[in-house]
């Protein structure tokens, strides 16, 4: 075989095969590299990624907040569906147009733990309005600045609201807070509760996340 | 220049196959360039959101509402007090309950302080050696008595748990 091709005298043989092997060659590295840069899911996995750091980013903002604030987020609008997940520990967003994988889930730890009230589930309290009320109905006081708790109460306070999000963030590890359009409104609230001390005011800070438009 | 009057077409492999090397260093330089792109992003989104969580650590601890504020490590008007801070650097129980009362959860964090006149810089006892930390500095000021407010800078460093 060696032989016959050596003697070849038109070469047409070996001309073909280093041809194919070429094709062959350029075409795998040609395949390997569209499908890292334009068919691969790492991009719209930091897309995800970058929004649910800008959220986390936003809510830690509030969280430094020195003074009550509420602060409406509109998640941004893209030219494709992306569902947003929030639970007290993390907020997670997930997009179904993966070609790799069906589904990409971009993930962002928060580092505070928000009050997070989903307008759908009736609970005690929804926003800081209704958690004034509610400690007003059980305290006495609002806990406004100008109607603040006694201070001997504070640990009592400061008990129920952390079992409160204790109780509620295993709620919300199971079904988290969805948003599926991004024209709906999520509200951020920074809101203090304040106790009576002796010659002042001590104050405790927290953030509320909810749907609830006044 | 034999190989040009060859009729054979056995030369034709010997200048195609170099051809061929050519390309495909070519091609496996850009097929690393395109894979160092993806991993520098990565790392720098990492870096990124490192450093922000850095800031925000000191920036919460370092409020009128935080808890080092709670303990009278920062006084009035953001002060450190050095006597206190000296107070809390060894003692590793303390600094564990300030970390869990924080409130920042996901991370742990130490403070180091330097100022004006203190030989040695002040670092919290929990300070790792061995981890990938990230860190957020300020200037402070640093009460050391009645009489006596120096200028200082307060640094935090911060580790996933």
């Amino acid at each position: 075989m060696s032989k016959s091709l050596l003697l070849d005298n038109r070469g047409i043989i070996s001309w073909l095969l280093s041809q194919i092997a070429l094709l062959l060659a350029a075409g795998i590295l040609i395949g390997a590299i569209a499908g890292l840069t334009f068919y691969n899911d790492w991009q719209k996995q930091a897309e995800a990624k970058a929004i649910a750091s800008h959220f986390a980013s936003f809510v830690e903002t509030m969280d430094l907040k020195e003074f009550p604030e509420k602060m409406t987020y509109l998640f941004p609008e893209k030219s494709y569906y992306y569902k947003v997940k929030i639970s007290t520990d993390y907020v997670s967003v997930t997009r179904e147009d993966g070609t790799i994988k069906n589904k990409i889930i971009g993930r962002e730890e928060l580092l505070i733990q928000p009050y997070i009230r989903p307008i759908e589930r009736k609970w005690s309290w929804n926003d800081s309005k209704e958690l004034h009320d509610f400690l007003m109905d059980k305290y006495g006081h609002s806990g406004y600045i100008d109607d603040p708790i006694p201070m001997d109460e504070k640990s009592d306070v400061l008990e129920y609201l952390k079992n409160e999000l204790s109780d509620k963030s295993k709620e919300l590890a199971k079904e988290p807070l969805i948003m599926e359009n991004p024209n709906e409104p999520l509200f951020i609230e920074k809101a203090f509760i304040y106790f009576k001390k002796d010659g002042g005011l001590d104050r405790e800070g927290i953030v509320i996340i909810h749907q609830k438009e006044e | 220049m034999s190989f040009i009057k060859d009729e054979r077409g056995i030369s034709e492999e010997f200048t195609s196959l170099p051809a061929l090397t050519v390309v495909m260093i070519g091609f496996a330089i850009f097929f690393v360039l395109i894979a160092n792109v993806y991993s520098a992003y990565n790392e720098r989104v990492e870096s990124i959101d490192k450093h922000e969580a850095s800031n925000f650590v000191l920036e919460k601890i370092m409020s009128a509402d935080g808890y080092l504020a709670k303990e009278g490590i920062v006084r009035e008007g953001g002060i450190i007090d050095a006597s206190k801070f000296n107070e809390t650097k060894g003692d590793e129980k303390r600094i564990s309950e300030i970390i869990e009362k924080s409130g920042i959860k996901g991370i742990e964090f130490g403070l180091k302080l330097k100022y004006e006149g203190c030989k040695e810089q002040l670092e919290w006892c929990n300070i790792p050696s061995s981890k990938d930390t990230a860190a957020a500095s300020k200037q402070v000021a640093v009460y050391i008595n009645e009489a006596k407010t120096v200028p200082g800078v307060l640094t935090v460093l911060v580790w996933e748990v």
